[in-house]
């Protein structure tokens, strides 16, 4: 009884200390540990924002499985980079005047921060940013594989994407020539 | 270091064994990448292996490409036998090879359920974008007097009446060009489509559809002569505007019409009537330069065009290389206000609606239920068909018009803005670039009347 009540309060105080703390340790699937901004967390990623709401983040370090520590590290680097670089103020303020505008141009920040990662860097980081609901992120990292991909041929893509042609000679005939116009460069 | 142990690679990792057709980026989130790119691309990743290509023709894709891609597309004739649709990059996202008796030589009219398509005999039809099936509307006055005629002036303008649902196809015609002759005013006759016409040559039967089109009425004529590099009326609130031919912006030549200088002549879509009592915003223009613009300056340099609902005259004005947007406030005493200017690059020597070009919005005519949504949900066609156009016709990204204009990006993120802009600065070989001051000559400024006889 004395045991249970003592438990109680201890976890009681731990709840306290860690709803004070301005940073949330997050660990990645190779169990590495990182320390992100709680505001940062909470206003980029929707699951991150959920676990906070709901006290499951945990102060050894919140499991995040599925992520590896390259990538978690790219997701923790760019949090804190937003919330350094750019007032969320301005941020909405631009994207509410035109909310017709399907995609908003990466910020030159962003553009440096994707461009800087490797293929495989960046694939790891595009399904992190998936999976935290981490939407201008999202955007960013598709909006460079995007990129990877315009002006590309075929042959250039499956490289890239690590495809295999599985069409026949025929098949891609057909598709040359029924969007012909899409192959022939300026 | 932090590759220390292969075996905590994550679940959604280790790539690196995977060969499988689908490639390093799991389904979702290959779409939210697909979806980024302008819809030439898309085309072109669809040679990359089937399951792309399944994804890219999928109903749910192309009607979230529709939904990420609003910006406007265009329709152009080119050379005579096909019909692009371009987006505003300049890329073709579609090519249509119509089956048109003659020569398909002018879009009138482009949504994304309809081309209206002038042909080289003056006849007019209807192209379905998606089958690219072809039906001619009746023939009308003007074929009749354009048959002993190689080359006549006409105008349109296709809008809706607000009062009863119907749209209208006005053309006007200059019958002393055709015929020869003296003194007689442009004609005009008016073409009714009622509901459902919009079906028409997608059903099993177009005759009956085709029965809901009437014959060509003649109507009041037009009260002057129309300019003949403006084209076309352009529609606001259901009344069409049109300009007049721009010699006649000082006296003497408008003296027999009995109608004051600078007047912007408009023929209301409901009554069927003609109006010259809106003028235009000449005087004020000459009157803002301070001396620096005349009248016959702004011969060649202004256009009508609609935005946000407001008519806007544009004024190309070489002096300051800029395009002024003058917006009409206040009809009743037309008050016309300078709301936009646009630094250009280039001026174009001659300002024209190239007669090739018609702008794809995504709104049909002005009818807010039918936007790109509705064209994909609503059933008139049948899907895979139906997908596979809607995909090509969504357009690349707006910001694409940052290229276009870059000092004022702001402004043409605005899509209604971006509409309008790409409809004036066409990219069309009309518009060469050159910033030799235009004084056509085919307007000589002492010649009284009309100046082509």
């Amino acid at each position: 009884m004395e045991v249970d009540k003592g438990k109680g309060e201890a976890e009681e105080t731990r709840k306290v200390a860690e709803a004070d703390r301005d940073t949330v340790t997050l660990k990645s699937s190779d169990g590495k540990l990182f320390e992100v901004s709680k505001e940062a967390a909470a206003r980029l990623s929707t699951v991150l924002a959920g676990m906070i709401a709901g006290g499951s983040i945990d102060d050894n370090g919140t499991d995040l499985k599925q992520i590896g520590s390259e990538a978690l590290e790219n997701v923790v680097d760019y949090c804190n980079k937003h919330a350094n670089s750019i007032p969320s103020a301005a941020l909405i303020s631009s994207s509410i005047s035109f909310n017709t505008a399907p995609f908003k141009e990466p910020e030159e920040w962003e553009r440096k921060f994707v461009d800087r990662l490797s293929h495989d860097a960046l694939f790891d980081l595009v399904e992190a940013a998936n999976f935290l609901g981490m939407e201008r992120l999202l955007d960013v990292t598709c909006h460079k594989i995007s990129e990877m991909m315009k002006g590309k041929s075929p042959d250039q893509i499956r490289e890239v994407f690590n495809i295999k042609n599985d069409y026949t000679k025929e098949e891609l005939e057909e598709i040359r020539q029924e969007l012909a116009w899409a192959f022939y460069d300026d | 270091m932090s590759s220390a142990d292969p075996s905590a690679v994550s679940a959604l990792g280790g790539r690196s064994g995977i060969t499988a057709v689908d490639g390093v980026l799991p389904m979702e989130l290959l779409t939210e990448v697909l979806l980024l790119l302008p819809a030439k691309e898309v085309c072109r990743v669809r040679a990359v292996c089937p399951s792309w290509r399944s994804l890219t023709y999928d109903p749910l894709f192309v009607a979230a490409y529709a939904a990420r891609h609003p910006g406007p597309l265009l329709a152009v004739c080119r050379g005579s036998t096909s019909i692009d649709v371009l987006d505003l990059s300049g890329d073709v996202v579609k090519r249509l090879r119509p089956n048109i008796k003659g020569y398909a030589s002018r879009v009138l009219y482009a949504c994304f359920e309809f081309f209206l398509i002038e042909g080289d005999d003056h006849g007019i039809s209807v192209l379905d974008p998606v089958s690219g099936s072809v039906s001619t509307l009746p023939v009308g006055i003007t074929e009749d007097l354009a048959s002993s005629c190689l080359w006549y002036p006409s105008w349109f303008a296709f809008g809706k009446v607000a009062s009863t649902g119907e749209y209208k196809l006005v053309r006007i015609v200059d019958q002393d060009l055709m015929c020869g002759g003296y003194g007689n005013d442009p004609l005009c006759e008016v073409l009714t489509f009622s509901e459902g016409f919009r079906h028409w040559g997608k059903n099993d039967d177009p005759a009956a559809y085709r029965d809901r089109i009437e014959q060509w009425r003649k109507v009041e004529s037009a009260p002057a002569y129309l300019d003949l590099n403006c084209t076309d009326g352009v529609i606001v609130k259901g009344t069409a505007y049109f300009l007049l031919a721009q010699c006649q912006f000082e006296e003497p030549y408008i003296e027999d019409y009995n109608i004051e200088p600078g007047c912007i002549p408009s023929f209301n879509l409901e009554t069927e009537q003609w109006s010259v009592a809106l003028r235009g915003p000449a005087s004020r223009i000459v009157e803002e330069s301070n001396g620096i613009l005349n009248y016959r300056d702004l011969v060649d340099r202004l256009m009508l065009g609609e935005l946000k609902d407001f008519l806007v005259t544009v004024h190309c004005n070489n002096q300051t290389s800029t395009a002024d947007l003058w917006f009409l406030m206040d009809f009743e005493n037309c008050v016309w206000s300078r709301q936009h200017i646009i630094q250009i690059e280039i001026i174009p020597a001659i300002l024209v609606t190239p007669s090739t070009l018609a702008r794809l919005s995504n709104k049909p005519a002005d009818d807010p239920d039918l936007d790109a949504t509705a064209a994909i949900t609503d059933g008139v066609l049948p899907g895979d068909i139906r997908h596979k156009v809607l995909l090509h016709l969504s357009a690349k990204e707006l910001c694409c018009l940052h290229l276009v204009c870059r000092s004022r990006r702001s402004l043409t993120s605005d899509p209604t803005f971006a509409k309008a802009h790409s409809s004036r600065h066409p990219l069309s070989p009309a518009s060469a670039p050159t910033r030799t001051r235009s004084t056509s000559p085919m307007y000589p400024a002492t010649s009284r009347g009309y100046p082509y006889r």
